[in-house]
């Protein structure tokens, strides 16, 4: 991979009391890849992503994107956060704003776009997600799979350098899976950087450029899909994908 | 007895009776807003504050809801001008108990709107790259606000309902003068009937009102 690497992470580790969350995790994303986090329930996957943009504080190792070591402080992480954007697995769209209103909110906010600016820009990404007509309606009117294509026009909005998926289809209705694994097809296909923590090894097997797979903390094994799903070099992969009723 | 009932010493003071619901209303509504702003400052206080702010501030809501609301006011209006030197008007006096007790309430609403917010909501405004203070005004209060009408407009009947306790220290508000309309007519039965009626009057529609808005609007507060 000749890419710039976006996100180095480095050694990283968190603890909360005394229990150990990461271990030491070390993991480099280079422009335009798709890193796929897979791993056991408590494993520590959600943990390393808030740690990316400082919703967690780190306990040791360092994070950098574009080469610049996170800072550590409230004020400075803002500015960092600007530029990843964050999906949840429980949507988290503001329930007493539009669809397009939650679109505009970063940019109005944070990047201090004028309305209108803000607005063209809101309505080409829900546009984009296929939601445009859904505009002026309010979130909970929503379903789950629509919800969350808003929530990643939301994050788009802000143009960020890299995208942060916790689980984006855990929380759905099996039917609307696919409509947001699509959106995120796509986006990975226009080369956006994104690292994606799933339990969809289909979508992990068709777009990512790496797995990772991690354990109490830790990573058991990385490498290109074919690699993970089809000749792991660690035993524990093989199990891991067995228990979800991967057979290659 | 029923068929003795005689209106007509209510219809000959209503002018009287007029005025102390006047101040009724004033005193409410002048309790109702310093409420809603000292509850406001203790509430925001005590759950973004530091430890030892939130622990006095827990310690002023716990006494406001262990200490009937006729004590304060009895000392606010026998006690406070010894012990500060300076002597409150009866109005004034009423005034200063009846913020203190329903701001305590205020303030104990607002913490539980905030802390009813589940924390994914503040993730996803921190990771929009919100600063603590838009994250708080964008995001948390007004769903917090949404949630919080009910209990809020449970308020305001309070301020009007606990207004009444004025009387007790001489406020010529609208019980203070059915008790001395009372007297002088010897008409108990139809001055106290007349004043739950004009209570009820005032305050049931006003509750009605705040659960109607409050069931148009609960959806935008649900995350
Ligand atoms: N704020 C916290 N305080 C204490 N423990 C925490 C906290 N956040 C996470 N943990 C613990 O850290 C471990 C890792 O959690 P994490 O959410 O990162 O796991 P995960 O791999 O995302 O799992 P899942 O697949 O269930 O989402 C878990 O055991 C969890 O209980
Ligand atoms: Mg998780």
């Amino acid at each position: 991979m000749n890419e710039a690497v976006v996100l180095d992470y480095r050694d990283v580790r968190k603890n909360f009391g005394s229990f150990v969350a990461l271990n030491g995790v070390s993991i480099r994303v280079h422009k335009g890849e798709v890193v796929c986090l897979i791993g056991p329930s408590g494993s520590g996957k959600s943990t390393l992503l808030r740690c990316t943009n400082g919703l967690e504080k780190l306990d040791g190792g360092e994070i950098s994107l574009d080469g610049v070591v996170l800072p550590r402080s409230e004020t400075g992480m803002r500015d960092v956060r600007r530029r990843m954007g964050m999906v949840f697995q429980s949507f988290e769209l503001f329930p007493h704003r539009t669809v397009i209103a939650n679109v505009m909110m970063g940019p109005v906010t944070v990047l201090r776009l004028s309305r209108d600016e803000a607005r063209q820009r809101a309505e080409v990404l829900l546009e984009k997600v296929g939601l445009s007509e859904k505009a002026e309606s309010h979130p909970a009117s929503l379903s789950g799979g629509q919800q969350q294509r808003v929530a990643i026009a939301r994050a788009l909005a802000m143009q960020p350098e890299v995208m942060l998926f916790d689980e984006p289809t855990s929380a759905l209705d099996p039917e609307t899976v696919g409509e947001v694994l699509n959106v995120m097809k796509r986006l990975a296909d226009e080369g956006m950087t994104m690292v994606v923590v799933t339990h969809e090894m289909s979508f992990a097997r068709r777009v990512a450029n790496r797995v990772v797979l991690f354990e109490r903390g830790a990573i058991v094994e990385e490498g290109p899909p074919a690699q993970i799903f089809d000749a792991p070099t660690v035993a524990r992969t093989r199990d891991f994908l067995g228990h979800l009723g991967w057979h290659g | 007895m029923l068929g003795d009932l005689d209106f007509s010493p209510l219809l000959d003071s209503w002018r009287y009776l007029a005025g102390g619901l006047g101040i009724t209303l004033g005193l409410s509504a002048l309790t109702v807003v310093s409420s809603l702003l000292l509850g406001a400052a203790v509430g925001f206080a005590r759950v973004y504050g530091p430890v030892w702010v939130s622990r006095v501030l827990t310690f002023y809501i716990d006494s406001m809801r262990a200490i009937p609301v006729l004590v304060v006011l009895v000392w606010m209006y026998f006690a406070f001008p010894l012990v500060a030197g300076v002597s409150l008007p009866s109005f004034w006096a009423a005034w200063a108990a009846l913020t203190l007790h329903v701001a305590a309430y205020v303030a104990e609403i607002l913490r539980a709107g905030i802390k009813s917010i589940r924390p994914g909501q503040v993730r996803a405004a921190l990771a929009l790259g919100m600063s603590g203070v838009q994250v708080v005004g964008k995001v948390v209060l007004p769903q917090a606000v949404i949630r919080m009408l009910p209990a809020l407009g449970s308020i305001v009947s309070v301020a009007i309902k606990d207004s009444a306790i004025a009387a007790t220290i001489a406020v010529p508000e609208y019980m203070e003068r059915s008790q001395t309309l009372a007297g002088q007519s010897f008409r108990p039965v139809e001055v106290f009937t007349t004043a739950m009626v004009v209570y009820f009057v005032i305050l049931f529609p006003a509750t009605r009102a705040v659960d109607m808005l409050y069931r148009r609007v609960a959806h935008l507060g649900r995350s």
